[in-house]
């Protein structure tokens, strides 16, 4: 069975790195696809797939992971200061971090602005829009 | 306005950027080792010179950049307008060429080389990729050193046509002419006796050279000849007068005798006008200049010195008829094979080993080659000259070289309906020749009169090369540096003992290195580079350019790693479960060199969503690091390559098309690396 888990940006904000990354990756080796309100830093984000390796077992084979948010490096100046502000604002709480285990998830396919999230078996494939 | 002073500061940053020197580029990607062979590695010019790779690295660099070799572990130089030439096999039309080296190449590697030796004593020692020429059932193809196999038919040369100038060099202030024309050694104890000298080469110093070359003790004030032949002795002695004007003094020396000439001006003369140097057995080696005489002089050349040092051997249990010719040098011996090399003769390599010593002999066999050498050199020595007679009429015993085609020669004759005799001209041997896959050169020369419309037959009988199988391969341990070159055209270059290698390109050097591909073969392997490399300090001159940086080769990002992807291609489930362990480590190390960048190439497929390649992690993350980035869509030959789309979805980076596999847009890649660094 699949099982999805809604992690609000809240349960997150709290948490050191180090802690955020040891929560979902628990999550994921738990056999969960994990969706995670805003996003992770980039920093946070490569420690997450260094940190993914060192676990990598026959059984665990790593995960799947895709972020969306609004791209501020697009478009006017004035936009992207605009997106700055809301940065500065919101934090990290912007955008949605979808990751799994890759035993699970076939395809993560992104857009800018959806993802779309196969599991292995194609007729259970769910899509996920945002 | 914002927009001009954005521009204004990007540009004062670029120029700033610019001035650092070495700096660190990353290349997320999976890289290769180069194509390569080691520096011994001895290459034939097209005027007859012969030497190592590293020589000829170290000539060019010196006329062109003066690198640091030892500072850098890869040097690439731009040397086109040399106008360096080399015999090169062109593999469409299968004939030797003469063309012209436009790069060469140094690199730093630690790995394993193949060390390749044919049944005929040709050895080659290079890099696992580095291709060289396979004849098989597929035809003449290129293939990696480490797909090789024992038995396979490589290509060594068969015909060679050399170029040099008869015109001697003269004028040297160690030499002074004196007012009767005569040349005298500059000496500060003694005077000299001076010789007449000749300005250009003759039949006559042509065999002097010979004489000097083989049987004689050659010091830098005296050649002592020795031999038991009167007309070679009186030959000698008839040379010496009429060339240089001096009179050999005769002695006998254990019963053989001897003809000394006692002249430093006649020693300092074969120096500094042919570059002949006093040299003991092992180290003699023949005046470049000879080697593209033209045809009479080198079969005078050849002959004088079969005269000497050969003899003519019958059939015998250890070995089959054969022309022998024998010397301690090894250098002597393969020039000797490259002059033979004209008259399409080719013979085989053997060491031997006489009262503890080690000697080389050249073993010209198969009564082909016979009568070739009877025709177009032959003896002066009357009972050589009746043995080879003999063996010429003998006829055809043991075959040297054979061409593994009959399998696709026999598919050409059951498409074409014809029968084994009409096809092959022979109804005795076709079931031997089609079992053991091989079929003689002299036979498909047969074949070439009679079918003419038949392409590759045509090519084969006409083709300058020969196919030698391969004896041996050797894995052996190596840590230095290694060379290559790029012709010009036909990318492939001679090496001195006849083995025709092929070269590496500008573009495929890139798309190996830094791309990870070869170009036209791709690894299927997933994970194919799994740790990290850092190449120091890596020179790049290009025309007027010159880009100086530190390559750290990474295996790229991946979140995920399944052994079983590798027991899929062929692995067994013990080795896949090292090799993904190992990809494991080489993802770590990628993350963890992310901070220590200055630039970072890296790789997309642009046939693939931009969005859900995990390389958009990286690019992220040296976003969030201020580290520049060049991005290379790769395999825009593919009709599902989409640069559009990675275009859209980087806007804000430095973007180029490329295909790696064709060595597309390589040059614009390029502009871009200068302009990122």
């Amino acid at each position: 069975m699949l099982t999805l888990q809604f992690v609000p940006y809240e349960e997150i904000e709290g948490l050191g790195s180090n802690e955020r990354i040891k929560k979902l990756l628990a999550m994921v080796k738990d056999e969960k696809i994990v969706v995670l309100e805003g996003r992770l830093r980039k920093e946070e984000e490569a420690e997450l797939i260094r940190r993914t390796m060192e676990e990598i077992s026959e059984r665990f084979k790593g995960i799947e992971l895709s972020v969306v948010y609004p791209d501020r490096k697009r478009g006017t100046l004035g936009k992207s200061i605009k997106s700055n502000i809301a940065d500065m604002l919101l934090g990290q709480r912007q955008g949605l971090t979808v990751l799994g285990p890759a035993s699970l998830i076939k395809e993560i396919r992104k857009d800018p602005d959806k993802i779309q999230l196969f599991t292995q078996d194609r007729k259970k494939g769910r899509k996920k829009k945002r | 306005m914002l927009d001009a002073i954005n521009k204004f500061i990007q540009k004062i940053l670029k120029d700033l950027f610019r001035k650092k020197k070495h700096v660190k580029l990353g290349l997320y990607g999976p890289p290769n080792g180069g194509k390569c062979v080691t520096p011994d590695t001895e290459v034939v010019l097209a005027s007859g010179k012969v030497l190592p790779i590293k020589d000829l690295f170290d000539y060019v660099n010196s006329r062109k950049d003066n690198f640091d070799l030892n500072a850098a572990s890869e040097i690439i130089i731009q040397c086109d307008d040399l106008n360096l030439r080399v015999p090169s096999f062109d593999t469409e039309e299968l004939t030797i060429v003469n063309k012209r080296v436009t790069h060469l190449y140094a690199q730093r590697y630690s790995g394993t080389v193949y060390q390749i030796r044919t049944s005929s004593g040709r050895i080659i020692k290079t890099t696992p990729v580095h291709p060289l020429i396979r004849l098989s059932d597929a035809g003449v193809e290129k293939v990696k050193a480490e797909k090789l196999q024992v038995k396979d038919s490589i290509a060594i040369a068969q015909k060679v046509q050399l170029l040099s100038s008869l015109q001697l060099r003269t004028a040297s202030e160690l030499l002074v002419t004196l007012a009767d024309g005569t040349v005298q050694s500059v000496s500060a104890h003694h005077k000299p006796k001076p010789i007449t000298a000749p300005v250009a080469i003759t039949p006559e110093l042509v065999r002097f050279v010979a004489y000097t070359l083989s049987e004689s003790y050659h010091t830098k004030n005296r050649i002592i000849f020795s031999n038991c032949d009167d007309n070679l002795l009186a030959d000698f002695e008839a040379i010496s007068e009429k060339l240089f004007k001096l009179e050999p003094i005769h002695r006998i020396n254990k019963g053989v005798p001897q003809r000394e000439l006692n002249s430093k001006s006649l020693t300092d003369y074969l120096h500094l006008s042919l570059g002949l140097k006093p040299a003991t057995s092992e180290a003699k080696a023949i005046p470049d200049q000879f080697m593209g005489l033209p045809d009479d002089y080198v079969a005078e050349f050849i002959r004088t010195y079969a005269d000497c040092e050969g003899s003519v051997a019958k059939e015998s249990r250890s070995g089959g008829a054969s022309i022998e010719i024998a010397s301690k040098s090894k250098k002597l011996l393969e020039q000797l094979q490259l002059m033979l090399n004209r008259f399409g003769i080719v013979g085989r390599f053997m060491p031997k080993l006489v009262n503890g010593e080690l000697y080389y002999r050249l073993l010209i066999r198969g009564s082909g080659n016979h009568r070739l050498f009877r025709d177009k050199i032959g003896f002066s020595i009357r009972y050589k000259a009746e043995r080879l007679a003999h063996l010429c009429e003998v006829g055809e015993k043991r075959n040297t070289y054979f061409l593994p085609i009959m399998n696709l020669l026999d598919k050409i004759r059951r498409e074409a309906g014809a029968t084994q005799a009409e096809f092959f001209l022979d109804d005795k041997h076709a079931a031997r020749m089609l079992r053991d896959n091989r079929i003689t050169p002299a036979r498909l020369q047969k074949m070439s009169e009679q079918h003419g419309n038949v392409e590759i037959i045509q090519k084969l009988a006409r083709s300058d090369a020969l196919w030698d199988s391969i004896a041996e391969i050797k894995e052996i341990p190596y840590d230095g540096f290694v060379y290559d070159v790029t012709i010009e055209g036909t990318h492939t270059f001679l090496t001195s003992s006849g083995i025709i290698a092929h070269n590496t390109t500008l573009a495929n050097r890139i798309c190996q290195d830094w791309l990870g591909e070869d170009m036209g073969i791709v690894s299927s392997i997933p994970h194919e580079t799994r740790e990290v490399k850092i190449k120091e300090q890596i020179n790049i001159k290009s025309g007027k350019k010159e880009l100086s940086f530190n390559l750290v080769d990474t295996p790229g990002i991946a979140t995920k790693i399944d052994y079983e992807d590798f027991v899929k291609h062929g692995l067994s489930v013990k080795k896949a479960k090292i090799r993904a362990k190992e990809a494991t480590k080489g993802v770590i190390d990628a993350i963890k060199w992310l901070d220590d960048m200055d630039a970072v190439i890296v790789v997309l497929d642009s046939t693939y969503d931009p969005y859900s390649q995990v390389n958009i992690t990286i690019i992220g993350n040296l976003q969030a690091r201020n580290i520049p980035v060049l991005i290379a869509a790769n395999k825009v030959d593919l009709k599902k390559s989409d640069l559009k789309k990675i275009e859209a979805a980087f806007p804000q980076y430095r973007i180029v098309g490329i295909s790696a596999k064709y060595g597309k847009n390589m040059d614009r890649f390029y502009e871009e690396l200068f302009e990122l660094v």
